[in-house]
């Protein structure tokens, strides 16, 4: 019975990974026959390599990988509208046109808000991709295209991964929200839904496209990698800043007073929102230069990068091709301080200069702490609101654990992804230690980057809770969780972190995202259950520490023996040195 | 001394590598050479440990090198075919990395890479990334890696690709006075010229078999061939060069 569901569930994915590579050349086969054949190449190949395709395994796929990302955001989708019918359906009655009106507020607004949050991700994501690095100068620099193709190409393609994820992320809710709660004007308000998530996410792309344009035109091309590498991250971190700090005002009333004019002058989210409520019809007069800020903005970012890259893309290329990307250093010091054994040390300081010099490492470790972030910047807002000292609350509690997971799980995603794996040979000629030991290094850079700070600044926010017996059993059970986290999370781990090449489908994201939300489901109900009523009886307490600590050296003394046994290993799955060509798609088909 | 004996390597039933033995002794520097895809490669990865054999046994001074590899590997040296090293990090803090997971002393470790990156003209940019270094500098990197714990095996896949002039001149210098030094050096390149000059014996592999494994000069009295250079067409080139080329030009000129 469960092999049946097992294979239904798997022929239900494959079916619809089919269905979601079918449907581009479906719907645009024939208009997309006509493009040159130069831009159709070009384009495929720019899509396919939003990943760095020399990081990953031989038989990786990386359609299957961004299916199911978007699968996780048509999920989303899928999830709120179910929510929406689940509210109009319990609902006792019609609801009355001023709950009509402060739904109808409050839905739309996290519409936008959502929207501007996910397609800011995407946009991080994308941020180097519309513009052509080394690699595409010396591979495309000497054959005969022309450098308006490839603008072209790279723009189109980043461009399709941000129309896919808007896509996936509204395709259930704009159409359920204002069919079940529009009334006579449904056709229009989703009408204004649909258009106000695409341009706001086109105002971020073109935002993108202009600075980056500006900045390649205007800046040394050395000048302009470092600076552009910084602002990314800067960037990262302002959507979930504007998304918690800024997003959160949604009655209408408030976002009209005359305390919150300038966050909501600074914030697009409200730009988009009075857009939306505009060309829905239901405006407020008082908030039309809101929906002016909106289509001034738009304009004048798509001008701007319209204007920026067609300039700065015929200088970039011979730019790119004349200067190197990298100024050899006169000066600099290679420091070592001790973190731990010799060969502990070194690891670390590896973890930490990939982490710190690679984009895409930056990049992937960044979205698990934008979340991190996110809890950081919900637990500051309520600590600016409150005066004065406040008792250890719920709320504390289920931040802080949640973003110990989150900084353990992340870091240890972002092992999987290597740097430069066929350099992975010098380590396996110079391995004269057992795999433990290779292992502990790995424990430490967990240690190191990600349970120490996140315990740093639960400390730090500790200091306006009370009692002080709280918050120091609290601090002593995030400790020993940090420490448990980490032996959870290197369970069936044998490798140094970034060495061993990625297999995108070994691992589900959708399995891995869901499960996170089971994990984050049950850290609330752990917390709620058994820490908070722990931190108000010492023996409870005493009991709660016990079992705990007593996990935790359980699975490290697991972990070790199996550690002992085993052997590092580099590749996910060995590049065969016969490469098949793979004709017969299902073998199933001859029989 | 270094033995090869009886080593294969299959793969999905394929010989790359077909029953190759050979020795290679302290004190001389042996050659090994063929033509492209002829396993020299593969025979390089599996004296690494790298790669396993799978038939065959390698020994090295009369140990088998799989029944204690770490120990092994702490006499080995090797430079690989390709130049594939870690681009985000600058050259000090990859030879450090090396260095220490070689476990030198700290203090003879940083004094070793100082010098030699002064000798390979490469300490004025010892801080920059490897990303923007060219081929052969980062050929250099490879060969100070290989010797900055003092192997007594050292293992060299192509190690004149990309060098200067005047580096593989040193380079050259190096690997004879090692061979004087008592080391095993096993070194393979396509610069038949340079393994003529300083090699005491060849070890010539042809479609994964070996076809010859003697010194040069009782190779040359044998085939009574001049040079090693026809010494090797002899032997492991099937094609009439002459002919490849003009049959090129006629498919160019169509």
């Amino acid at each position: 019975m469960d092999d049946r569901i097992g294979n239904a569930l798997a022929d239900g994915m494959s079916w619809t990974s089919r269905q979601l590579r079918a449907a581009p050349r479906r719907i645009f086969g024939r208009w997309a026959q006509r493009l040159p054949m130069d831009f159709r190449i070009l384009y495929k190949q720019f899509l396919l390599r939003i990943l760095d395709m020399e990081a990953l395994s031989v038989e990786a796929d990386m359609v299957e990988y961004l299916a199911q990302f978007a699968g996780i955001l048509i999920f989303i989708s899928g999830i709120q509208s179910l929510g929406v019918l689940f509210v109009v359906l319990l609902h006792s009655g019609p609801f009355t046109p001023a709950e009509l009106y402060t739904m109808g507020w409050t839905a739309e607004h996290g519409i936008v808000e959502k929207m501007l949050l996910a397609a800011g991700l995407v946009v991080v994501f994308l941020w180097d991709a519309p513009f052509p690095d080394r690699r595409d100068v010396m591979v495309l620099g000497p054959l005969p295209v022309r450098p308006g193709t490839i603008l072209a190409a790279k723009v189109a393609s980043s461009a399709a991964v941000l129309g896919l994820a808007v896509l996936c992320l509204n395709w259930s809710t704009n159409f359920v929200w204002p069919g079940v709660l529009g009334g006579l004007h449904s056709p229009r308000l989703c009408l204004a839904c649909w258009l106000a998530v695409t341009l706001a996410a086109a105002f971020l792309f073109s935002t993108l496209l202009a600075v980056e344009g500006l900045g390649a035109l205007l800046l040394p091309r050395q000048v302009f990698l470092r600076l552009s590498a910084l602002g990314q991250l800067a960037a990262f971190a302002l959507f979930p800043i504007g998304y918690f700090l800024l997003g959160q005002i949604d009655s209408p009333t408030a976002m009209m007073a005359a305390e919150n004019r300038w966050t909501v002058a600074c914030w697009p989210g409200y730009w988009f929102l009075a857009l939306l409520k505009q060309v829905a019809g239901e405006l407020p007069p008082e908030m039309s230069w809101l929906a002016r800020l909106a289509w001034g903005a738009l304009a004048l970012s798509i001008i701007s990068a319209a204007a920026a890259l067609i300039a700065s893309y015929h200088r970039t290329l011979r730019r790119i091709a004349e200067q190197p990307d990298l100024e050899p250093s006169r000066s600099g010091r290679t420091w070592q301080f001790p973190l731990g054994s010799r060969l502990e040390t070194v690891l670390v300081y590896f973890s930490l200069r990939t982490l710190g010099r690679s984009r895409q490492h930056r990049i992937a470790l960044a979205f698990s702490w934008a979340l991190v972030l996110g809890l950081v910047l919900g637990m500051a807002r309520s600590w600016m609101e409150e005066r004065g000292p406040r008792p250890v609350d719920e709320s504390f509690l289920i931040y802080t654990v949640l973003m110990m997971a989150l900084a353990v799980g992340g870091m240890r995603g972002v092992f999987a992804l290597p740097i430069a794996h066929k350099a992975n040979w010098m380590l396996r000629v110079t391995q004269l230690r057992p795999t433990e030991h290779y292992l502990a290094a790995t424990r430490r850079v967990l240690l190191l980057f990600a349970v120490f700070p996140v315990w740093l600044v639960a400390m730090l926010f500790s200091l306006g809770y009370r009692p002080w017996l709280a918050v120091t059993g609290h601090l002593l059970l995030l400790a020993i969780f940090g420490l448990l986290a980490i032996e959870v999370s290197l369970i069936g781990f044998t490798k140094i972190p970034f060495t061993c090449s990625f297999l995108p489908g070994k691992t589900n994201m959708q399995y891995v995202f869901w499960g996170y939300v089971l994990g984050a489901t049950m850290i609330v109900v752990f917390v709620t259950s058994c820490e908070q009523p722990a931190l108000i009886s010492i023996t409870r307490f005493v009991v709660m520490a016990a079992l705990a600590i007593a996990a935790t050296i359980a699975l490290r003394l697991w972990n070790r023996e199996r550690e002992r046994k085993a052997e590092l290993y580099f590749e996910e799955k060995p590049e065969p040195p016969l490469i098949t060509l793979g004709l017969i798609v299902n073998p199933r088909a001859r029989i | 001394m270094l033995e090869l004996r009886h080593v294969s390597k299959h793969y999905s039933g394929i010989p790359a590598v077909d029953d190759v033995s050979f020795a290679a002794l302290a004190g001389e520097v042996t050659g090994y050479l063929g033509p492209n895809g002829s396993g020299k490669s593969t025979t390089m990865k599996m004296i690494t440990g790298l790669l396993e054999p799978t038939f065959g046994e390698i020994f090295f001074d009369g140990i088998p090198i799989l029944a204690d590899l770490i120990a092994f590997k702490r006499r080995m040296g090797y430079v690989p075919e390709e130049p594939y090293l870690y681009h985000h990090l600058s050259e000090a803090e990859y030879l450090t990395m090396v260095s220490e997971l070689r476990d030198l002393p700290r203090n003879q470790g940083q004094e070793r890479i100082e010098g030699l990156l002064h000798l390979f003209s490469l300490h004025g940019d010892r801080h920059a990334s490897i990303q923007g270094y060219s081929k052969g500098m980062r050929q250099k990197i490879l060969l100070i890696a290989a010797l900055l714990h003092n192997p007594d095996l050292l293992l060299l896949d192509e190690p004149f690709s990309g060098l200067d002039v005047a580096s593989a001149l040193v380079l050259r210098e190096l690997i004879q006075e090692l061979a004087a030094r008592g080391k095993v050096v096993l070194f393979s390149s396509h610069e038949l010229d340079t393994v003529e000059r300083i090699s005491a014996r060849v070890v010539i592999v042809h479609k994964g078999r070996l076809v010859a494994n003697d010194e040069i000069a009782r190779l040359r009295g044998l085939m009574e061939l001049p040079t090693l250079e026809e010494i090797f067409s002899e032997l492991a080139v099937e094609q009439d060069s002459r002919s490849v080329a003009l049959q090129m030009m006629g498919l160019i000129d169509g």
